[in-house]
């Protein structure tokens, strides 16, 4: 059925609303001196340490989603919407609400701070801690997308290879983990450009310094203070990488409904 | 609304227009003020007593650090008066031809902050060099940081200072939050900073002679602004007696 005209006509304007920013940072961008503003100490430590950071916040954040996932697809106990919406928090806070956050929790005065300080651990203002305030935030899409991901599944087919003489490991490494994989891509490629773009969190709880904890989106706002060319260069940088990284995973978000 | 009739109509939709066309600009006491960090408290005041003064106005703040602001006018935010907390930051925004001639209206000082609980190794500028002490510092861009690093630099400590700094805030409110929740040792802010809030959660180290710097803030009306009569009036406000008692109750200097 083909939509009506105004429909369409607002999927326009929709469509122009979130193309015009991307369309204006490549258009705006001083391409010229795209050399001098990119190849700079600061650009550098700041791309690594975010690639870094963000690859690590993910591999953390599947540690803790997989298992999360789990108990909320599989299980039922009194409560479990509550842990539901607990574990969406992160997604929908304020990020750098999230800092404060983790800054009472974590940091020296914290609830926690105790504790670390007495096993010789402090955590705010480390590169450690960026990698924290980026799990935070999006490990939450890691559990969102694999709990659907793992409600999603086929039980007859665990069920199946259980019943001929398969473990519980070989049933999750032949059966589950493949059926997981469209779901487990669009997590991964959500929670690695979240991370990417992680900032309130990050510059509460980690502080801000190049080479340390100075994340790309960081080395952004201070080159807007001085040379705004290059913050806009560093931007389209960025921008490409989400993209490279949603395309990538292609399969698990853009695959068209069969 | 539906016209009677046509002819009869017109002349008052003009006068109308006309009407809404001139309130648009210029004709009310609402102003938009970007200003420094440190001017957070001090202005908010005399906002006040500037709204107070002019019933019905309205006057929109926004506080961040003089590089952010300046940023921000550069890309063409709209506004009416700019007051930044070095001349620098001024000095550029005139030569792009965004505000009028600016003038000094206060000045400040630096001082250092350690938590109120904190290690008492911290007890001297000088302690800020020493090996494992957490310094936070505004960034350099921003005028607190810059003058921060001038200060040490006169200690000859920069260096050693700067091998400490665990980050650079954002603004020197972001020092003064880190310092009042424990997560730095020390940080340098201005003596204005230490509103009775952040006392009760700092201690204060003054600065040596050697170390001062002159801390120098400027304000002016933007070259185009939205409410040019309020502009005016803002800016009159900030210099008149009562403005320079609040800085002076705010622990600016007013010369």
């Amino acid at each position: 059925m083909r939509p009506p005209f105004f429909v369409v006509a607002l999927a326009a304007v929709a469509t122009a609303f979130f193309a015009l920013p991307l369309i204006g940072l490549v258009a705006e961008a001083p391409w010229g001196s795209v050399g001098s503003a990119l190849l700079t100490r600061q650009v550098a430590r700041a791309a690594a340490l975010s690639a870094l950071a963000s690859t690590a916040a993910v591999g953390l954040g599947l540690a803790l989603a997989l298992p999360l996932a789990w108990v909320l697809a599989r299980t039922r106990f009194p409560g479990r919407r509550w842990l539901r919406g607990l574990v969406v928090l992160p997604m929908v806070l304020p990020p750098v609400v999230a800092g404060v956050g983790l800054l009472t929790a974590f940091g020296r005065r914290g609830l926690l701070g105790g504790t670390l300080d007495a096993i010789g651990v402090s955590i705010p203002f480390t590169t450690a801690a960026v990698v924290i305030a980026a799990t935070f935030v999006s490990a939450p899409f890691l559990v969102v997308t694999l709990e659907a991901g793992l409600a999603g599944l086929d039980r007859r087919l665990e069920d199946a290879a259980a019943t001929l003489g398969a473990s519980d490991a070989r049933v999750f490494r032949t059966v589950i983990l493949p059926g997981l994989r469209p779901s487990l891509a669009a997590g991964v490629a959500l929670a690695w450009t979240r991370a990417l773009g992680e900032f309130g969190a990050t510059i509460t709880f980690a502080g801000n310094l190049q080479g340390r904890t100075q994340t790309t989106p960081l080395a952004v706002y201070e080159l807007l203070q001085t040379d705004a060319g290059a913050a806009t260069l560093l931007s389209v940088a960025l921008l490409a990488a989400c993209l490279v990284a949603v395309v990538a995973v292609r399969g698990g978000l853009f695959r068209e409904p069969e | 609304m539906i016209a009677r009739s046509g002819r009869a109509r017109v002349p008052r939709a003009v006068l109308a227009s006309a009407l809404a066309a001139s309130c648009g600009r210029g004709d009310t006491y609402d102003a938009t003020v970007l200003a420094a960090a440190s001017l957070s408290e001090a202005f908010t005041e005399i906002a006040s007593a500037y709204e107070t003064a002019h019933p019905g106005a309205e006057v929109t703040l926004e506080f961040a650090a003089s590089s952010t602001i300046a940023a921000q006018v550069r890309a063409g935010a709209p506004f009416d008066v700019l007051a930044t907390a070095d001349e620098r930051t001024m000095a550029e925004a005139r030569r792009a031809g965004l505000v009028d001639l600016p003038v000094v209206f206060a000045t400040n000082r630096l001082v250092v902050i350690v938590p109120a609980d904190g290690p008492a190794a911290v007890r001297t500028i000088e302690d800020l060099g020493r090996p494992g002490v957490a310094v936070v510092l505004a960034q350099p861009a921003v005028p607190a940081g810059a003058y921060a690093r001038r200060a040490l630099a006169a200690m000859g400590i920069g260096s050693a200072v700067e091998a400490n700094v665990v980050s650079n805030a954002l603004d020197v409110k972001g020092v003064a939050a880190a310092v009042a929740m424990g997560e730095a040792d020390a940080g340098i802010v201005y003596a204005s900073d230490v509103t009775p809030a952040l006392a009760a959660r700092v201690r204060v180290l003054p600065l040596p002679e050697r170390a001062a710097v002159r801390v120098v803030y400027s304000i002016a009306v933007a070259a185009d602004p939205q409410h040019p009569r309020a502009a005016r009036a803002f800016l009159d406000a900030v210099r008149s007696p009562k403005g320079r008692a609040i800085l002076a109750a705010h622990s600016f200097g007013v010369p």
